[in-house]
């Protein structure tokens, strides 16, 4: 006999586990295109033998048009009117899913010997196909949340789901793919890459499915997903978010982040082809590093209350900025010795780059309170947007630059997994001076320029809400 | 004030004599011509292995001049250093550093060079380190034995029941290696490999293979090219014209190749790509891109392994070759046997 589907007050299926599951799932789909961007790099310029610095430029210009897809494809899905039958943000999903089958691989597409214009027609067309069904599954399923529950608790669950969505989506990737794309001699093998994005493709898809048909819609308030853009004056924007002190400090650290860390994928990956010589245990090294904040996350809530946050994040850049420091200076040595005290260090400087990013998006929160507490105005969608600009500016600056600097130390994407040792060993000193900087970054910014400290959280909350509710009362009389 | 000039130049003797006492731990690396792809490959080996056991060492090139490198060793000798290691220009150079050695009781290590053996050999603090050509037969026998008998019917192009082989350059190991195969697969119950013809100028190459057609199929079916210098010509050549065999990655139209060494230049194989590109494509790239199947090469890393090993015996005062792969010694020399690369 099949269980009864229990019913809300509003004849909808009750929350519950399964929709934490499917939303996660809608994540783990995502994931399976976005875990092999980190790969891009490595494929184009050591499989497909593109210059470094054609490609360091190539991959600005994809990065300039990715900030303008999200809001352009979001702007569409707001202005299209029509009635779906389950849901529009579904529909768009299921819509970007089927494109993603293929999206992914086509940014591997492995044709090494056609002509050197041919492969940048190849990487921008590949690249910008993946992006647009990307966005298109991608920015729908961010604004699915709200349409799924409206009770504060729902959500949190849902978010929390959403996380490990993501993080299994992210970590088995990063472990598995090394093992596959990889041969004996630490070379990436082209087609393999284009049979991995093919396979998680299909992946990611049924993962999309099982999310859309187990998704039930609760709410039917319209959402938009484009951010409003009302006429502002950018220059006077840009002034009164300079001003905002607690908005600069934590951009400052979330430029650091990917200046730094997601700026040195590559390097890394150099590091085990060509220093550690095994690169089929990258994957492997970079999840155990993640151990420290999986172990964190449940205790983030009651650390953060007991702390501040502000406390706690600058704790964690210290610890960053020791583990980096340490990576530096300690002889790490291309062997077994070599990699275990590397691992040691980056379970240290994991560990405090975790605990930003457990509260990173709040302090952004807090950054707009603080914005309406000294200068009357929220200013919301001024203050997100500019975080937004100078963090894809990071995402985008941050992979160009690591690569020209690793030109300018010796690289040569010809010799593909087998630098000279002298090359690598530069490199190897590159990956712990790219995470010190990310670290420095992430202590300048939250320590010394975000002015949130607990106490001035606690007397910032206190008089907006008394602020907020003398604004209630008074309105309430008017009527 | 004599009495002061006096312990003066004593003091003065003192420091002279102190700066000229050898110092075990002050190494240097002599290299015969670092523009040889092969010994580059060694040295950037060396770099890694001393990186590893921090060992600490100069190096200098001597460009391919035996006058540079005798010079060389004097600079290093007189400089205090208590470890000189050399690949010798030639054999002859290698007398002459042993004498230098001597005359000033350094310990000298011949690495990946030809020596005068018996005047080498004659020194007790003289070592030597090099790949083992004895090897070779086995490492790479093995290694083709494998591949035709898991491939015997698509190796028979001919289907004649044999499998032809056309060695190109000459090569005492490489003969041996053929009677090894030879060996195996009689073992295995298969026809031995048969002599197409034996071609000393790889200008024969397009000649052997221009007498193929379809009807025919008078081919070679396995190539064994005698080193990895003369690989980029034999590709050019099996891809002149019409040929068209070993041209890309797809097995219809190949002819397995086996060479011994990987690091010889093969960038007119790619004349349309850029310079860069060019320069950086070699004989490995062509067993990556599946157009010869495998290599015999040296052993770098075990090569270099084996320097740092006996250096820091030599620092440490221990048995020269303790820790040294047993299997390696042979009297009183280390020689690494080959690997295969593909």
């Amino acid at each position: 006999m099949a269980k009864q589907v229990q019913l809300d007050e509003n004849g909808k299926r009750k929350f519950g586990i399964l929709d934490s599951v499917s939303y996660a799932a809608g994540d783990f789909g995502c994931n399976m295109s976005f875990a092999l961007k980190s790969t891009l790099i490595i494929f184009w310029t050591q499989f497909m033998r593109m210059d470094s610095a054609l490609y360091a430029l190539l991959l600005l210009v994809v990065q300039a048009w990715d900030a303008i897809n999200d809001p352009l494809i979001g702007s569409i899905i707001d202005a299209d009117k029509r009635q779906y039958k389950r849901n529009k943000f579904l529909t768009y999903i299921w819509f970007g899913s089927i494109g993603l089958i293929v999206g992914g691989a086509l940014c591997f597409v492995p044709l090494p010997d056609i002509k050197d214009w041919a492969k940048i027609v190849l990487f921008v067309a590949g690249y910008v196909v993946w992006d647009a069904f990307y966005t298109v599954a991608n920015v729908p399923y961010g604004s699915l949340l709200s349409l799924i529950s409206s009770k504060p608790a729902d959500r949190a669950s849902l978010s929390a789901w959403r996380s490990v969505g993501s993080m299994v989506g992210n970590m088995v990737p990063m472990v598995i793919l090394p093992i596959l794309i990889y041969d004996e001699n630490d070379n990436i093998v082209g087609w393999r890459v284009f049979l991995a994005a093919l396979i998680m493709g299909i992946m990611g898809f049924i993962a999309f499915q099982f999310m859309i048909r187990n998704t039930e819609i609760r709410e039917s308030t319209e959402i938009t997903v484009s951010e409003e853009a009302p006429k502002v004056n950018v220059l006077k924007a840009f002034a009164n978010f300079i001003k905002n002190r607690p908005a600069v400090g934590a951009t400052i650290a979330a430029m650091g982040m990917f200046l730094g860390m997601q700026g040195g994928t590559a390097a890394v990956t150099v590091l085990f082809q060509s220093y550690f010589k095994n690169v089929q245990i990258s994957g492997v090294v970079q999840v155990f590093a993640m151990l420290p904040i999986v172990l964190f996350t449940p205790f983030a809530r009651n650390m953060v209350t007991k702390y501040g946050k502000k406390e706690l994040s600058v704790f964690g850049s210290l610890c960053s900025i020791v583990a980096c420091i340490l990576m530096l200076v300690i002889r790490i040595t291309p062997d077994t010795k070599g990699i275990v005290i590397y691992v040691l260090c980056q379970l240290l400087n994991s560990l405090g780059i975790g605990i930003y990013s457990t509260v990173s998006w709040s302090m952004m929160g807090d950054a707009i309170d603080y914005n309406e507490w000294k200068f009357g105005a929220r200013e919301e969608g001024t203050v997100y947007s500019l975080h937004s600009f100078f963090r894809k500016l990071s995402q985008g600056l941050g992979p160009s630059l690591v690569l020209i600097i690793m030109a300018a130390l010796g690289y040569s994407e010809y010799h593909a997994g087998n630098q000279l040792f002298s090359v690598a060993l530069n490199l190897r000193y590159l990956v712990a001076a790219l995470y010190l900087l990310s670290a420095v970054m992430q202590f300048v910014g939250l320590g010394i320029v975000y002015n949130l400290d607990k106490k001035t959280l606690e007397q910032m909350n206190t008089e907006l809400a008394a602020r907020h509710s003398t604004e209630e009362s008074t309105s309430n009389v008017v009527e | 004030m004599k009495r002061i000039v006096s312990i003066l130049l004593i003091c003065v003797l003192m420091l002279g004599m102190v700066s000229c006492k050898i110092n075990k731990e002050e190494i240097h690396v002599i290299w015969s011509d670092l523009d040889d792809q092969y010994l580059a490959t060694i040295a950037d080996a060396v770099d890694r292995a001393m990186y590893i056991k921090n060992i600490r060492y100069r190096h200098v090139d001597s460009e391919g001049s035996a006058e540079k490198q005798l010079e060389q060793v004097d600079d290093a000798l007189a400089g205090g250093a208590g470890i000189v290691v050399v690949s010798a220009v030639d054999a002859a150079t290698s007398a002459l550093i042993v004498d230098k050695a001597q005359a000033k009781d350094a310990y000298v290590v011949f690495l990946c060079c030809d020596i005068m053996e018996t005047v080498v050999m004659a020194y007790e603090k003289s070592i030597y380190i090099n790949v083992d050509p004895a090897s070779l037969v086995e490492i790479l026998g093995d290694r083709i034995v494998t591949d035709v008998l898991e491939n015997y019917i698509a190796y028979d192009r001919n289907g004649d029941g044999e499998i032809s082989y056309l060695p190109i350059g000459v090569s005492d190991e490489l003969a041996g290696c053929v009677q090894y195969v030879n060996d195996k697969l009689k073992a295995a119950d298969r026809s031995a490999l048969v002599l197409h013809e034996a071609v000393l100028d790889t200008s024969d190459i397009h000649a052997v293979f221009s007498e193929y057609n379809d009807e025919n199929k008078k081919t070679p079916e396995l190539l064994l090219v005698a080193d990895d210098d003369r690989v980029e010509s034999v590709l050019l050549d099996l891809r002149r014209d019409d040929m068209n065999f070993n041209y890309t990655k797809l097995k219809t139209h190949f002819i397995p190749m086996y060479t011994v060494g990987i690091a010889a230049a093969a960038g007119n194989l790619i004349a349309d790509k850029g310079e860069e590109e060019r320069a950086a494509y070699s004989v490995m790239n062509t067993i990556d891109n599946g157009f010869v199947s495998a290599a015999a090469l040296e052993d770098d890393d075990e090569l270099a392994l084996a320097l740092c090993t006996v250096l820091s015996n030599i620092v440490k005062e221990k048995d020269l070759f303790d820790k040294v792969n047993e299997e390696y010694l042979k009297d009183n020399k280390i020689f690494v046997p080959y690997t295969i690369y593909g």
